[in-house]
């Protein structure tokens, strides 16, 4: 078959010991990247633009490709071991992962997220290769209604994420949704609850704020007591059990289908991917009331679609020339450096190249599953620092993380108000994730919807006369109706009232 | 958590409408799509209807059933005060002495307040962390870290 | 007694001593030619729009040439606004500069009267070269000229959309040109504004609007492949990416012509060293033959201006896209 004669070429040129070693190369610096909180696309760039410069083509762009995958494999990294996400498409992995290394199975859960990311990997690669051109139309068909409808879908991952008090959850959601108003609005400039402050002007950035929510309330409410137990002292496992990997053979291959299709589509990240696919695990989970509490498949589910949307990113990149991120944009540049041109003809003029690329990134998934699955056994060493010298090593790469968006200590304030912020969250029983949730998916929610009516002349009927978009919403009711049930179920199993 | 969650609404209440009220005065439509003050306008007017909610709940709650919120106290208290408020410190100090030097006193101070017992070991688990982050971030990285006065970044 | 105090004042002694000698290193350090650190070049758009397209491939030349670290980094929103705001109010150490479009120097501030910069704002580098701006329509269109989907605008406006880059935008001006200059209110067009060049052209191609004016180097692949087709665009001569499309004069539309600018500014004041740095890095980047191709193959015409010259057109372009805007209503 055609498909198995271009990846066997591919695969020939993608083996030469000078790709393979940057591959290598790439994958490294990738996860370290994305293992540092606040540590994403700009530092990573930074430091790729001089290293790509005097590399040939293909393994310039093999080596972008290892980095990229390799910041989505190192942001669970902080995610799960000190409720640190290295950046948005981790925060889902943070739910359970963080609750798993509280119970002593970090070793496990740095392990799922190691081994769904390389099985969705694999598996979205192959969607990849059979789906590439088919799939740029479908891209294509999604105009601003359809992204409205798909952001909606999202936000009603909030219903599952709640605790006890549904009124509490949505609360926070709209907060979130309200702090991504402030700054300047995107279509005529003007300020939104920004009193004239320079550095409110550019908005509040999601960085400062999942550190102040996540990583400064923990540390503060772990050190109340008089004694500081944090992490279970005795580590059970180092790798996830056989039990556990059958447990979550089901969440990898959806997580591999839904991180695929919304990698995608233009403007969306993996952060979404990786929600929609934990808020389906939960919703067809028998036991969803685990999730948030240290259930081994909210971490597959989330580590595995975000690598699955990386590969999707490449489905416009190659047939579309479309860069759907920084990252992405950055390959591009290099492509046209070196006299390529990404776009719809780049499978017709350079197949070689693109199935050179396309068979190193499953060599950079094998790679990267080597690379990280030992290291499991020296990240969870780090959970054996005592507390009175991790907790100020915490606050510290916290400072570094807010400071580090855009060199300015007005971040820092930020992350600490968000830090006394969320502290009151949890003592008042406010969940937290929710915020962040909708901090992600409000301001394309809402410029989709500006859009939208822009187009419809102002009617409504446009979301529900387009067949993508109604589909779109459809699901959005299903996943509400059944998080709903869900919890009822939940309730009653635990005897108490709804 | 009745008192806590009666006080909190209240207060959020009062941020919500006030939000509300900025909204109000920039564009509601703009050609035939919302301007710029529809999306915050709604959100504040939403949130302050689930705060009024959550307020009314709380006022209904029978005190029976009511669990009180744990505020830190105590030596909680102190290391939560002590760890924040140092924090604020150490941001600043930056400014002035650089970030290894302050980073290593910041770790010092707050793992002595953690409990922490004999000085020469936290002493150098803080300059050691602080030289590993710098070289970390900044020479491998070349992050840029905030400098202060002195010569040692 | 005295013992102590000599220690004391030892202590201080060796303390200045030793930020004395340091101190001429330093200054020394600052003499050393600029750039001495990274440089951040803030692109005010989402990755993959022209601008962004051209400050990486002129990064990857700079730290080439400088041998420091030149990275791209993107700052969207407000169309355009943002990012440039940041620059304006960066610290003028020439670390940090921004590569400015002509909408974000001058259309900008001469269209939003809240704008929190002026076109003076700025020290102005150099700059690369100019855009030229295509007027395209989906491949599926029925209107194969200019002149046939214009008319068909003016027959019934209300049923046509289009697609811009942020309201004061290169894309906004052109159809405002066109159809302005067409005897058509451009008001009764709906004008869609999306968060990038990439997410216009992505649209186009769905057919979600029915015809835009963006940059050569968004569009070309996509014409080249089929997808889209382009009517006319503002370069006085025929291109040579795509022979068989119009100018705009040729289609007769003598309006249209709005040019992207690509350059560099920073902030006020910066040392004069630092724009010579960039004078000079920028004309040779463009004698290179390797970096003029890729530009060219972008679709970006190579058009060098020094720090006086670029300023000069900036202010040019200013003082037409206000009278534009004033006599449009468009200022807010």
């Amino acid at each position: 078959m055609d498909i198995i004669q271009h990846l066997a070429t591919g695969f020939s040129i993608a083996l030469t010991p000078v790709n393979i070693l940057y591959c290598f190369i790439g994958a490294f610096i990738g996860t370290l990247v994305g293992v540092l909180p606040g540590i994403g696309a700009t530092v990573s760039i930074a430091i790729l633009i001089p290293l790509t410069v005097g590399l040939g083509p293909t393994t310039a762009i093999i080596m972008l490709a290892g980095i990229y995958y390799g910041a989505m494999y190192g942001g669970s990294t902080t995610a799960i071991l000190i409720n640190i996400p290295g950046e948005a498409a981790s925060v889902a992995t943070s739910l359970d992962g963080y609750q798993m290394a509280r119970q002593g199975r970090a070793g496990p859960a740095l392990g799922m997220s190691a081994i769904s990311s390389f099985a969705a990997g694999i598996l979205s690669l192959i969607l990849l290769m059979t789906l590439a051109v088919p799939l740029a139309s479908y891209a294509l068909r999604f105009g601003p209604p359809e992204y409205f409808s798909l952001m909606l879908l999202g936000l009603t991952i909030v219903v599952s994420l709640v605790g006890k008090s549904m009124a509490k959850g949505i609360l926070a959601g709209i907060f979130g949704m309200l702090l991504a108003t402030i700054g300047m609005e995107p279509l005529t400039g003007q300020g939104r609850f920004t009193f004239d402050n320079v550095d409110l002007m550019a908005g509040i950035d999601f960085v400062a704020v999942v550190v102040g929510l996540f990583a400064i309330p923990e540390v503060l409410e772990n050190m109340e007591g008089p004694s500081m137990e944090v992490y279970r002292a005795k580590i059970q496992n180092l790798l996830p059990t056989r039990q556990d990997l059958r447990q979550c053979s089901g969440a990898m291959v959806r997580s591999a289908v839904v991180g695929f299709f919304i990698g995608v589509l233009p403007g969306s990240s993996g952060a979404v991917a990786a929600f929609m696919a934990y808020n389906v695990e939960k919703n067809l989970s028998k036991t969803p009331e685990r999730f948030g509490a240290g259930a081994i498949e909210g971490v597959a589910a989330s580590e595995g679609a975000n690598n699955a949307a990386v590969t999707g990113a490449m489905v416009p990149l190659l047939s579309l020339g479309i860069p759907v991120s920084a990252p992405m944009a950055v390959l591009i540049g290099a492509f046209m450096i070196h006299g390529l041109r990404p776009g719809p003809m780049l499978f017709d003029k350079n197949p070689d190249f693109v199935w050179a690329l396309i068979a190193s990134m499953y060599v950079g998934n094998v790679i990267l599953l080597v690379l990280n699955l030992p290291l499991v056994g020296l990240w969870t060493q780090l959970l054996r620092v005592p507390y009175p010298y991790l907790a100020p090593g915490i606050l510290v790469l916290c400072l570094l993380g807010a400071y580090g968006i855009r060199s300015s200590f007005f971040d820092v304030g930020i992350a600490v108000a968000m830090g006394l912020v969320g502290y009151a969250m949890r003592k008042l029983d406010y969940p937290t994730a929710p915020v962040v949730l909708a901090l992600i998916l409000s301001p394309m929610l809402e410029d989709a919807l500006r859009q939208s009516l822009t187009l419809s002349k102002g009617s409504l009927t446009i979301f529900v006369t387009r067949p993508i978009s109604l589909t779109l919403l459809i699901l959005a009711v299903v996943s509400v109706v059944y998080a709903l049930l869900s919890r009822r179920r939940g309730r009653r199993v635990s005897g108490e009232g709804v | 958590m009745k008192r806590a969650d009666i006080l909190s609404s209240v207060i959020l209440m009062g941020l919500f409408g006030f939000m509300a009220w900025q909204a109000s005065q920039l564009d509601m439509v703009y050609r035939n799509s919302p301007g710029a003050g529809f999306f915050p306008l709604w959100l504040s007017l939403a949130a302050l209807l689930v705060s009024a909610g959550i307020f009314v709940g709380a006022l209904r709650q029978a005190a029976a059933a009511d669990r009180p919120v744990r505020w830190p106290e105590g030596i909680g208290l102190r290391r939560i005060a002590g760890t924040l408020g140092g924090f604020l410190l150490y941001a600043w100090l930056i400014t002035l002495l650089g970030f290894i030097v302050s980073t290593a006193l910041y770790m010092l101070f707050v793992a002595r307040l953690l409990g922490a017992r004999r000085w020469l070991p936290s002493a150098a688990v803080s300059v050691l962390t602080a030289l590993g982050l710098f070289l970390l971030f900044k020479v491998w990285l070349k992050m840029g870290l905030p400098t202060g006065g002195l010569p040692i970044p | 007694m005295l013992t102590g105090l000599f220690r004391k004042y030892a202590g201080l002694l060796a303390l200045a001593g030793g930020v004395a000698l340091l101190a001429p290193a330093a200054q020394g350090a600052a003499a050393a030619a600029y750039p001495t650190k990274p440089v951040q070049i803030v692109v005010a758009f989402a990755p993959g729009g022209s601008s962004d397209q051209v400050s990486r491939l002129v990064a990857t030349y700079l730290t080439k040439k400088w041998g420091q670290p030149v990275s791209v980094v993107n700052k969207p929103g407000g169309g355009g606004v943002v990012g440039t705001a940041a620059v304006a109010q960066a610290s003028p150490d020439g670390y940090m500069v921004n590569n400015a479009m002509v909408n974000t120097l001058a259309f900008a501030p001469a269209a939003q009267s809240k704008n929190p910069y002026n076109w003076d704002s700025f020290t102005y580098l150099a700059r690369v070269g100019v855009t030229p701006s295509v007027l395209t329509v989906n491949a599926g269109s029925p209107h194969k000229t200019a002149k046939e989907l214009i008319e068909a605008v003016k027959k019934d406006p209300a049923k046509f959309k289009t697609g811009v880059s942020g309201l004061a935008g290169t894309g906004a001006f052109g159809i405002a040109q066109i159809l302005h200059s067409s005897g058509i209110d451009p008001a009764k067009v709906d004008m869609v504004s999306f968060n990038g060049g990439v997410l216009v052209v992505t649209n186009l191609a769905g057919a979600h609007v029915d015809f835009v004016a963006q940059q050569l180097p968004e569009v070309l692949e996509m014409v080249r492949a089929g997808k889209l087709r382009a009517l006319m665009h503002t370069n006085p001569t025929r291109l040579k990416e795509l022979p068989d499309v119009p100018t705009s004069r040729e289609a007769g539309f003598p309006a249209f012509s709005v040019m992207a600018s690509s350059g560099y500014v920073g902030p006020q004041n910066l040392a004069p060293s630092v724009v010579t740095a960039w004078e000079t890095a920028i004309a040779d980047a463009l004698k290179d033959k390797e970096f003029a191709a890729s530009l060219e193959k972008m679709g970006l015409i190579a058009s060098y201006q020094n720090a006086k010259e670029f300023k000069a057109w900036t202010e040019e372009q200013y003082n037409s896209a206000k009278q534009l805007a004033d006599s449009l209503g468009i200022k807010k």
